[in-house]
């Protein structure tokens, strides 16, 4: 069986938690920097609520961490083990996706 | 200095509504999020239309009932003992006014007079009162060691806001009594439209809501505040075990005895001798969903306190990620 990811025991959060890591994996950013950016990318808004929520949550586990803040502004960085995390979590998805379409393509060709 | 005129490191005042959303959020929050958290409501208000802003407004207020109730760092087996206990006191106040609210019904001469007259009504009657006053023995026997230490530390320390906190609950009941009192005096017949009664037992009902609120929000911030040695808190277990039971008896006693009236004496059950000359069956009803309702949350805290004492010390989600 598949090792348990450090990110499993988020719950509701764990959405918003990959779309944090996501948006960070190319470079450190700043609260409204991950919302505009995840909005842009992925058509989805994240709340002020949410976003700290998750950051929260991902700084707790060591997943990402704080940089000196730039005029109240703090930039975030995806750590080593957030980038594994991330990369986890993504595979996994794309299986998932993967399945999905394969298994729709699939039904609709013999219907 | 003007509000609007930046500070020492040249930042503006935040707006009113940034600084309201931020005073949602717990203190130890606000420490660590609460400069970039600010930025970044400022910068996601700037510029977006009103049904956006409110959104915001809605997310970053369940963000601080997320935070409070999952603080960063998590909590000592002592912080959620103190949780429980919260819990608890917010179901005396709950059951407390449930309680009163039947006693003042059953004051009425009819009430008295069935219980004498069926044996099932007045040994329903009689269970309820008894369980109810060892339920307040047991609140007092658990409270008093606490209200103790936080007057000792509110007296000896000159804790001008543990004063304050002590002070809210006797003026938030005595103020709605006697609130109560004159409504009820100046607006209650039992000839009166239904309508004026039912309203007037609203007003009153609602006004009990208000101090109720003042005196949980008062016992979550002594609680919060005050420096409770485990010693003290851990027993509470006890206390609450035994007021779980007190309230479950209660509750059972007061069905029973609205059956047993309804059986025994239709026209006495179905009659308006409810509080402020309202219909009995709502009064009823009401009240046995509050005292149900209390004890449930409070039979959840005390199992949530037991299982405290009984696991050993976990660290916390910060020293576990270190």
């Amino acid at each position: 069986m598949e090792a348990r990811a450090v990110t499993d025991d988020l719950g509701r959060w764990a959405d918003p938690s990959m779309l944090v890591l996501a948006s960070l994996a190319d470079g450190p950013k700043h609260g409204y920097a991950i919302t505009a950016d995840v909005a842009a990318h992925v058509g989805v808004r994240l709340g002020p609520g949410t976003l700290y929520g998750a950051i929260g949550r991902l700084e707790e586990r060591g997943l990402i961490e704080a940089l000196p803040p730039e005029q109240r502004r703090r930039p975030y960085r995806i750590t080593a083990s957030g980038a594994q995390e991330l990369a986890h979590a993504a595979t996994r998805m794309r299986a998932a996706a993967d399945l999905g379409l394969t298994r729709l393509a699939a039904a609709r060709a013999t219907a | 200095m003007t509000r609007r005129d930046p500070d020492a490191a040249g930042h503006r005042p935040d707006p009113l509504l940034v600084r309201v959303i931020l005073g949602l959020y717990p203190r130890r929050w606000r420490d660590r999020y609460g400069q970039e958290f600010a930025a970044l409501l400022t910068d996601l208000a700037a510029g977006s239309p009103w049904h956006a802003r409110a959104a915001q407004i809605a997310s970053a207020a369940s963000g601080a009932l997320d935070a409070r109730l999952n603080p960063p760092g998590g909590r000592t087996m002592t912080d959620r003992i103190r949780r429980s206990i919260t819990a608890v006191a917010c179901a005396v106040v709950v059951f407390t006014i449930a309680g009163a609210g039947f006693q003042k019904m059953t004051e009425y001469p009819d009430f008295h007079e069935a219980a004498r007259a069926h044996a099932a009504i007045g040994a329903s009657f009689d269970i309820l009162r008894a369980a109810a006053i060892l339920a307040g023995i047991t609140v007092l026997a658990g409270a008093l060691p606490l209200a103790w230490s936080v007057a000792r530390q509110a007296v000896v320390g000159r804790r001008a806001d543990l004063i304050r906190l002590l002070l809210v609950p006797p003026a938030a009941v005595i103020g709605w009594l006697a609130i109560a009192k004159i409504v009820a005096s100046l607006y209650s017949h039992p000839q009166a439209r239904f309508t004026a009664n039912t309203a007037t037992l609203a007003a009153i009902a609602l006004l009990g809501i208000a101090a109720a609120a003042a005196c949980v929000w008062a016992v979550a911030a002594i609680l919060r505040r005050a420096d409770l040695a485990p010693r003290l808190l851990r027993p509470q277990v006890v206390p609450m075990a035994v007021l779980t039971m007190c309230m479950a008896v209660v509750t059972g006693a007061d069905i029973s005895w609205g059956l047993a009236v309804r059986a025994a004496d239709s026209p006495l059950f179905y009659s308006n001798n409810g509080l402020v000359s309202t219909s009995v069956p709502p009064n009823w009803a009401g009240g046995v969903v509050a005292l149900a309702a209390a004890t449930v949350v409070t039979a959840a805290a005390t199992v949530r306190a037991a299982r405290e004492l009984r696991t050993p010390a976990q660290p916390t989600l910060g020293e576990a990620a270190r």
